[in-house]
């Protein structure tokens, strides 16, 4: 009896074995990494118009530019980060008016000023298009606007007015 | 007086000998043995196969990285990017159908700051099938196998939110992929 014992022991842990050895693969494995971002602490940006765009006593049927750039343009002076690109945008006007009544005005390519040293010098650029730029080692810029307006002859006498907005952004 | 008995052989009788009016008992040992199947038999005297089956290995390749970015300026990473996105990497046996889960953060954390906003699209996820990868929501479980080398590629994408006022520093979160190995 114990013979045979033995031998049903034997073949129970040789089909153990064999069952072992077939193998399985990991029911399921894990990884992770990480999502990581570097937050600047950037000066926030501000922009103020400083100087109105001013084309002084025109004349119907004379197209008239302001007089002086520097004393007539209209001038805004932005603060931001230092030496960091941005982007300059204009909103203009395609009149001036004075009630009901109006006079075209337009902005032509060289009609934005990039003031590199104010009063003195300035480089143009178009205003009619977003404008790519730096601030200076200070964090600053001067951007001017000039323009023509074109009053018909049968402008009435008033003073016209209108808007010009500049959006900047980093 | 003599007394003459039998006792049964069957397993779990008890036998009882009377002898000299004493009555004694006893178990008798139980001894049935029971053969086994031909067929299992048979197992033990044939040649012994070993099938090695590569193990399911989940590997971390690359963090995702947003590098730098502005207060108030969301900042995407493609999952078309090479270098940005994260990037997992899945091995085992060749042709393992498997799914996919991952548990993604709400926000990146630096210390004591507000946290940093992030989310997942439904298009912020890549697998690199063979023959054709699949752009997929890492949100919802992935269903595929893996390929002929038992290799998988996963890449993830996402987009920060900084606010206007988020203060400046490094952000972290974790991201965890598991995998699941549901057969060939």
């Amino acid at each position: 009896m114990s013979r045979v014992r033995s031998v049903t022991a034997a073949a129970l842990v040789g089909l153990l074995a064999v069952a072992g050895m077939t193998g399985r693969a990991a029911a399921q494995a894990t990884a992770s990494i990480t999502a990581t971002a570097a937050v600047t602490g950037y000066a926030p940006l501000t922009a103020a118009g400083v100087n109105n765009l001013d084309f002084g006593a025109v004349t119907a049927g004379t197209p008239k530019a302001p007089t002086s750039l520097s004393a007539n343009a209209g001038r805004f002076n932005l603060s931001g980060q230092v030496s960091t690109p941005v982007t300059v945008t204009f909103t203009l006007p395609t009149v001036l008016s004075n009630g009901g009544n109006t006079i075209p005005v337009t902005f032509a390519t060289t009609d934005g000023l990039l003031w590199t040293t104010y009063p003195t010098t300035h480089t143009t650029f178009n205003p009619n298009a977003p404008f790519f730029t730096t601030t200076d080692g200070s964090g600053n810029l001067v951007i001017g606007i000039s323009g023509t307006v074109s009053p018909p002859l049968a402008t009435t006498t008033g003073t016209y007015t209108g808007t010009v907005t500049l959006t900047v952004s980093y | 007086m003599q007394w003459s008995v039998r006792v049964g052989a069957r397993a779990g009788t008890v036998g009882r000998l009377c002898i000299g009016g004493i009555l004694a008992s006893g178990a008798l040992a139980a001894s049935a043995a029971v053969p086994l199947p031909a067929a299992l038999l048979r197992a033990q005297t044939g040649p012994k196969r070993v099938v090695v089956v590569p193990p399911l290995v989940a590997l971390a390749v690359r963090d995702l990285a947003f590098g730098t970015v502005l207060p108030g300026i969301p900042s995407s990473v493609s999952v078309n990017d090479p270098l940005h996105t994260g990037g997992f990497e899945i091995t085992g046996p060749a042709a393992a159908s498997i799914r996919v889960e991952f548990v993604l953060p709400l926000a990146l954390v630096a210390g004591g700051a507000a946290p940093l906003p992030i989310s997942f699209g439904s298009g912020d996820a890549f697998a690199a099938f063979s023959p054709h990868g699949t752009v997929f929501d890492p949100h919802a479980p992935l269903l595929g196998a893996l390929g002929p080398a038992g290799q998988l590629f996963i890449r993830l994408g996402g987009t920060v939110l900084p606010g206007h006022s988020q203060a400046g520093g490094a952000y972290a979160a974790t991201i965890t992929m598991t995998v699941f190995n549901l057969g060939s």
